[in-house]
């Protein structure tokens, strides 16, 4: 991926997949890799992060003789990911806009053309 | 090299970072380590990188965070830069012992070194023109009963030394806030690069 996964973007995406359920360190970096390109030691300080924001906590289940820790999202948490994803969709609407609409340009150029008109008059 | 191995040397090169947390640290790659199954422990291993840089980064991140999480509570103002040698070695990203890199360390340290010895001397001349300024209205306001005007002279301009003073102490504590900011945010971005050159 070319473009930067900021800290907040990847809080949200781990928030996103624990609303979705409960899980365990795994399959949680596993689910965030599949989507975004991060590296495996990034995911740890995430979780760290959010657990002392208390958007997350933890419970530890036995698996096979030893302990499985999950990460639970919390109503914090919650409200946390309804911020992210208001934010997120204001954003990808102007970055779509500045990128993807190329029919807008050619009329703000006009626009542009006819305001410097305006200007010499 | 084996699981059991990996995880010793990690542990082994946890630098700063309290015994807590060292724990939390080793559970969650242990934890890793099973999920992920035997029969993929090499996969995982190259995935996570040597151990000793996969240290370095989970320590840099831990003093890092823990350096946000002090300005937030704004609790301790005590050994700001105690940990920074960590981060520093974080950016430089790799403890293969290239002299290279140990020489890349040195100029970082020393660019940092540098910022805030410039920063310091700052905000000592800041202060030393705000005491100065004091001293020289106390000055005039002495030499007022003797000679007036030279007492309203000294006075004026004590009082513009201890302003422009005072202002140059406030930007240099502005100034020097910013820096910090501005390392711990680079030392973000670069320890958590997908790939570091190794």
């Amino acid at each position: 991926m070319v473009f930067q996964l900021g800290s907040a973007l990847l809080d949200a995406c781990v928030l996103a997949v624990l609303d979705q359920g409960d899980t365990y360190g795994y399959v949680l970096t596993q689910r965030v890799k599949e989507v975004v390109d991060i590296s495996e030691s990034t995911l740890y300080p995430v979780l760290r992060r959010l657990q002392k924001d208390e958007a997350l906590t933890t419970y530890d289940q036995p698996f096979s003789g030893r302990n499985r820790r999950y990460y639970q999202i919390t109503q914090a948490g919650r409200d946390r990911l309804q911020m992210y994803r208001t934010e997120w969709s204001s954003y990808k609407q102007s970055i779509d806009h500045i990128l993807l609409e190329k029919v807008e340009k050619v009329e703000r150029v006009e626009k542009v053309e006819g305001g410097s008109k305006d200007d010499e008059n | 090299m084996t699981k059991t191995e990996y995880l010793k040397a990690l542990q082994r090169n946890l630098k700063n970072v309290p015994s807590d947390e060292v724990y939390n640290i080793m559970e969650f790659y242990r934890e890793y380590f099973e999920e992920a199954g035997e029969e993929n422990e090499a996969k995982v291993m190259e995935e996570l990188g040597s151990p000793e840089s996969l240290a370095i980064k989970a320590s840099a991140n831990y003093v890092i965070q823990d350096m946000e999480e002090r300005d937030q509570t704004e609790s301790s103002k005590k050994k700001p830069f105690s940990n920074l040698w960590v981060i520093v070695l974080a950016i430089c990203g790799s403890p293969v012992w290239f002299p290279l890199v140990i020489a890349g360390a040195a100029v970082l340290f020393a660019v940092i070194v540098t910022i805030g010895a410039v920063l310091f001397a700052f905000g000592v001349s800041s202060a030393a023109a705000t005491i100065g300024g004091v001293v020289m209205v106390l000055f005039g306001i002495a030499t007022l009963v003797v000679n007036v005007p030279t007492g309203l002279f000294a006075i004026g301009s004590g009082l513009l030394g201890a302003g422009v003073g005072i202002f140059l102490c406030i930007a240099a504590v502005y100034v020097f806030k910013g820096c910090r900011k501005l390392i711990l945010a680079i030392a973000k971005k670069r320890i958590n690069k997908k790939k570091m050159a190794a």
